[in-house]
């Protein structure tokens, strides 16, 4: 085993064995990953996590127990991104230097109702890290669409055979055009996959003010696939180029992950039950937006 | 350049006042959003932080997130103020639950403003009125020295009681009306309002991991809801406490819960609240039978106190400034619970909507309403007719 990989396997996790996350939620390694990043990264530097309504309202712990090594503050749906401007502005007031408050917002709290809270924050350059664990709908209350719900998902509220206009908010892009210093996609489907994430995380805790990490991870009960599939899943969308890596440092676009033989998109959707309703007309409709999506973003980068 | 705050007597309006009274208090971090007729307060605010590192000013997108970074800030151990109007405060509505049962002391004024729709940005207390269940301390005031005075004595409540204090004022009618003032000295404010210490085990504090606010058990919740209505029960003592330390302190009266005028053995009362409660006052110049109560401190009610001061009455008259769709209004409600036995006739009437006058002529023709009728109570308030 590598160096690097022997360090990040005997870390210890910040998020604690005995936590009520679903076997297989992507998300749960996910969290894992950027916790012990930061801290790798910046080791006397103390974490906040900022919490807004979500699977993570759960599995940070019924009281009185927490399921993390860092302290956590829950809020509502709409003002994480508000609160954790607070808290960086007490720490700073306290002379408190060494604090990172990390947002983990879900795709709902930050595509749709905590948005325009996401934006201001970003506006005003705080100095926080926004991560947006997209798990590509509604999945605490039940599987409901969210402005990050794929074209074509099956959702409680957007059943099979339903018309569904639109496409999946493109949040790392929106977020760019604000121009805050960092922007990054990431995604847990490989070993190498893994080096990009952890150099990801390794530089949103480097750079100062408003970065945004948007993590794809995969919900098997509301994705409907088995829990063994949750990294597969993961490798799938980013070699279908479904889902790119890339970053915006400082302005600077670059795909960081280049898949050498990409996918089609149908063998990213066809793992998942909510894309099995689709005709082989609609997948070719799914697989246009993709090729779309990434020749612009092939078009961003600089070099 | 930093900016001097104005000291001794002077002439300003409330927004001003409450401006200085923040500033004087030492706040340090500061949510800002506008909204007519508050916004004079937060610009001032602006102006008075500059060049100020011990001060963070944020503007945020909406008054949901304000109170969301005042509330974080303030968990995180720094004392804050916001201000707001209206729809403001009721767009933040589900953070003022929270703030309660977070047990987090904030000061907040809110420039009372009528409710849309239609639009109108003329005085009512529709606003803070309606969010009187949400756990918050409520004081309405009455003229700008009351403001200023108000949010001095709102930061040793919040933070003794760590629970959030709302000081209503309303709009224009106090906000933009400037009045002859006393602003006290630093040194005076700094011997009244100790430094924030919050409960280490309150605080966020990024090297001692907790989660707060965590889901719990329903036995655990419930204990969590009893708690929080106990420390507003228990906030009547200190609010009665801190304006007589106030009134020490300041060699300035501070009125806690309610102000009595007139004859207190009269057999006609009125009770009021906000500038109606002031105006009423001009009544018992030439009515000996007359007790005005204007309530100053809203929530936690005063009911043992009004039931008291109201125990030898007969005439009851009760001026709400906010609708009652369905029941009473908000004031009403609550003064005609009460357990009011020689009360003879009560009515509640519900004037000033949307900045309508209520001059004491209305309030005559009120008590004269009463005094004619043989309710005692009733199921529906009186609207004040148009022209009385």
């Amino acid at each position: 085993m590598p160096a690097w990989l022997d360090e990040i396997v005997s870390e210890d996790t910040l998020l604690l064995p005995g936590h009520t996350a679903c076997a297989g939620c992507g998300p749960a390694i996910n969290i894992r990953h950027v916790l012990g990043g930061l801290t790798a990264a910046a080791p006397e530097s103390k974490i906040v996590l900022v919490v807004p309504a979500s699977c993570w309202t759960i599995i940070a712990g019924v009281f009185p127990v927490n399921a993390f090594g860092v302290s956590v503050h829950l809020t509502p749906f709409a003002s994480a991104a508000a609160e954790a401007s607070g808290i960086k502005a007490a720490m700073r007031l306290r002379g408190i230097e060494d604090s990172t408050v990390v947002v983990w917002g879900g795709d709902g709290s930050t595509a749709d109702i905590g948005f325009s809270g996401v934006s201001a924050a970003a506006e005003r350059n705080e100095d926080i890290i926004y991560v947006l664990n997209d798990n590509e709908a509604y999945m605490n209350t039940g599987v409901q669409k969210s402005g990050a719900t794929p074209e074509g998902a099956w959702t409680t509220t957007t059943p099979a055979g339903a018309t569904r206009t639109g496409q999946k908010k493109d949040l790392a892009r929106i977020m760019a055009a604000h121009g805050i210093p960092y922007v990054a996609t990431l995604a847990l489907g490989s070993v190498p996959m893994l080096r990009d994430f952890r150099a990801k995380v390794t530089r949103a805790a480097e750079v100062e003010g408003f970065r945004f990490l948007h993590i794809l991870g995969g919900c098997p009960p509301g994705w409907r696939y088995p829990t063994a599939q949750t990294t597969e899943l993961a490798r799938l969308a980013v070699e279908s180029h479904y889902f790119p890596l890339c970053e915006c440092d400082h302005g600077e676009w670059r795909i960081t992950v280049r898949p050498k033989h990409p996918l089609p998109v149908g063998d990213f959707l066809e793992t998942q039950g909510r894309f099995s309703h689709l005709a082989p007309g609609e997948i070719d409709s799914i697989q246009t937006h993709v090729d779309e999506r990434w020749d612009a973003l092939a078009g961003l980068e600089t070099s | 350049m930093i900016q001097t705050l104005p000291r001794g007597r002077v002439v300003m309006t409330a927004n001003e006042a409450a401006a200085c009274a923040v500033m004087l208090a030492r706040v340090q971090a500061i949510g800002c959003y506008p909204i007519t007729p508050q916004t004079l307060i937060v610009e001032r605010l602006a102006d008075l932080v500059v060049g100020r590192d011990d001060i963070e000013y944020a503007n945020l997108e909406s008054e949901h997130s304000m109170f969301g970074y005042v509330i974080a800030a303030a968990r995180a151990g720094v004392r804050t103020f916001t201000a707001t109007s209206s729809q403001g405060l009721l767009y933040a509505h589900e953070q003022l639950h929270r703030a309660s049962r977070e047990r987090v002391p904030l000061v907040v004024v809110n420039v009372n403003r009528a409710v849309f729709a239609p639009w109108s940005i003329e005085p009512d207390l529709s606003d803070s009125m309606s969010q009187r269940d949400t756990g918050w301390i409520q004081l309405y005031c009455s003229s700008a020295q009351e403001v200023l005075d108000s949010i001095l004595c709102a930061y040793r409540i919040a933070e003794t009681a760590m629970l959030p204090v709302l000081v209503c004022a309303e709009g224009f009618l106090l906000s933009h009306t400037s009045e002859v003032l006393e602003i006290p000295d630093q040194d005076a404010v700094d011997a009244f309002i100790p430094a924030l210490h919050p409960p280490q085990e309150w605080l966020l504090d990024p090297s001692n991991p907790r989660v707060f606010s965590a889901l719990p058990e329903p036995k655990d919740y419930f204990a969590f809801q009893r708690d929080v209505a106990e420390a507003l029960d228990d906030a009547r003592g200190l609010i009665e406490t801190v304006a007589s330390e106030f009134t020490t302190h300041f060699q300035r009266e501070k009125v806690a819960a309610l102000e009595l005028v007139g004859n207190p053995e009269a057999d006609t009362a009125l009770v009021a609240i906000g500038t109606i409660g002031d105006s009423a006052q001009e009544l018992v110049a030439d009515d000996d039978n007359l007790l005005v109560v204007r309530v100053h401190t809203y929530r936690p009610f005063p009911a043992a106190e009004l039931a008291s001061v109201l125990a030898g009455v007969s005439y009851l008259s009760v001026v709400d400034r906010a609708p009652g769709f369905g029941s009473l209004g908000p004031l009403g409600n609550d003064v005609l619970s009460l357990d009011l036995k020689r009360v003879k006739a009560a009515a509640n009437f519900i004037g000033g909507l949307g900045g309508a006058d209520v001059t004491p002529a209305t309030l005559r023709w009120a008590l004269q309403h009463t005094r004619s009728s043989t309710q005692s109570g009733g199921v529906a308030p009186v609207y004040v007719p148009e022209g009385v």
